[in-house]
């Protein structure tokens, strides 16, 4: 339920890489079921006028059709060139596939223009440091995937390829919320807005935190007055190791677009025109493989329906 | 237990609604070409139409003579109701100049 209406878990590394493979090869079926969908409709353009006609469903609907199937193909063939990418790269076998591979990726990648941001519920601090700011690196033996800055409840991916990811903040905050529990301490660390998705909410929240910050400054308080959490050295080297090993599906992630949309799902008890019951539920936030699977479904279905009508036309009243 | 006999339910019910609505598909078993009357050029083709379906509706059946030297094609066609897995014979009359010709039948099911 969750993977469907907001995201599939990736608290490892092996999770995100399998999470990276599933996105590009649904955008790829998207794309493929797409064109598929367009030259079904096409192809049996007349079939389906005359059914629509004679059963009283608007023609108009198969130019939805048309259009729904065109503009899904157009807006995953990104995706489904990315999931090209993928296979070409991991296509170098041999000895050295891994060096192979990453030295591939960073050919086909190029540096975003921007930084990718996100505010977490909590402030978060490291011990035993002068500075307010954490950073940490995100880099392996092929080089380096910019940073990782948390900066008050700021949390900011500096110099990122393409444009970052936000799925990569989610990674980190599961990463941490594991690491405090195992010293005990229950952090519920979250992100709670999204600049990308919404950036004029994630600036109102964070002038907020800030404003916790400074009065706690100015009134010399020695308990955080925003609720906080302090990491530990050890807590920052694990994040760090995390983050390496992260490194190459973050490099593969980068080859496919990164799509972030807010989500809103509606469960209409009675349906319009009346709609006096509608059940409804709204994420900030819904990881792109579940947006897209679900885009996925629904394209399936109206394919296969279509398919089923052609193959077995319903009765009709006579000509 | 309770998911799988859901979803066997569910299949089902696809299942029946399926058959309940669908049209006939109807196919040519054989068609045979006849000159009625060589003094008014009438051509006769007889034509068998089976529905394979468990669908009934109303078809169309065209049939075309094509002169093998000129390549003009004379046509007609004739709108048949079939009922679940009925077989039909029916007769359409062309008039043609004499010539030898091969017979064209095809069947459309939805008519358009």
């Amino acid at each position: 339920m969750q993977f469907g209406i907001k995201e599939p878990s990736i608290g490892s590394v092996h999770q995100y890489a399998k999470r990276t493979w599933w996105l590009a090869f649904i955008y790829f079926a998207l794309f493929l079921i797409s064109v598929v969908g367009d030259t079904v409709v096409a192809w049996n353009s007349k079939t389906l006028v005359t059914l629509s006609q004679r059963s009283n469903v608007e023609t108009l609907t198969l130019a939805f059709f048309f259009v729904f199937f065109l503009y899904i193909a157009f807006v995953s063939a990104s995706g489904a060139w990315g999931f090209l990418k993928l296979l070409y790269v991991f296509s170098a076998l041999g000895p050295n596939k891994q060096a192979k591979r990453e030295l591939r990726k960073i050919g086909l990648l190029r540096r975003g223009r921007s930084h990718s941001e996100a505010a977490l519920n909590k402030v978060v601090r490291a011990k035993e440091r002068e500075s307010e700011t954490v950073e940490i690196s995100i880099r392996d033996d092929f080089g380096s995937l910019g940073s990782i800055r948390f900066d008050g409840a700021r949390i900011i991916h500096t110099d990122p390829f393409s444009d970052g990811s936000n799925t990569l903040f989610a990674f980190i905050t599961e990463e941490l919320n594991r690491t405090l529990k195992a010293r005990g301490i229950d952090a519920c660390l979250d992100v709670v807005e999204w600049k990308k998705i919404d950036d004029e909410e994630t600036e109102k929240f964070l002038g907020l935190v800030q404003f916790a910050c400074n009065l706690e400054k100015a009134l010399g308080s020695t308990r955080p007055l925003w609720p906080s959490i302090e990491l530990e050295p050890s807590d920052l080297v694990h994040l760090e190791e995390q983050l390496s090993a992260l490194c190459p599906h973050l490099r593969s992630e980068a080859l496919l677009p990164d799509w972030e949309y807010a989500g809103e799902h509606k469960l209409p008890i009675i349906p319009e025109p009346l709609g006096i019951i509608s059940l409804s539920r709204t994420e900030k936030r819904v990881d792109p493989i579940a947006s897209m699977s679900a885009a996925l479904a629904v394209l399936g279905v109206v394919l296969v329906l279509l398919v089923v009508i052609i193959l077995f036309p319903p009765w009709v009243p006579s000509a | 237990m309770t998911k799988s006999i859901h979803r066997s339910a569910s299949l089902v019910l696809i299942w029946i609604l399926l058959i309940a609505c669908t049209g006939p598909k109807p196919s040519i078993q054989s068609s045979e070409l006849k000159l009625v009357n060589a003094e008014t050029s009438l051509y006769s083709v007889n034509v068998v139409v089976t529905n394979d379906s468990r669908g009934s509706g109303q078809i169309e059946v065209h049939a075309a003579l094509q002169n093998p030297e000129t390549g003009v094609k004379y046509k007609e066609s004739k709108k048949l109701s079939l009922e679940p897995h009925e077989t039909a014979a029916m007769v359409l009359f062309i008039t043609a100049p004499i010539a030898n010709y091969r017979p064209e039948v095809e069947v459309e099911y939805p008519i358009k």
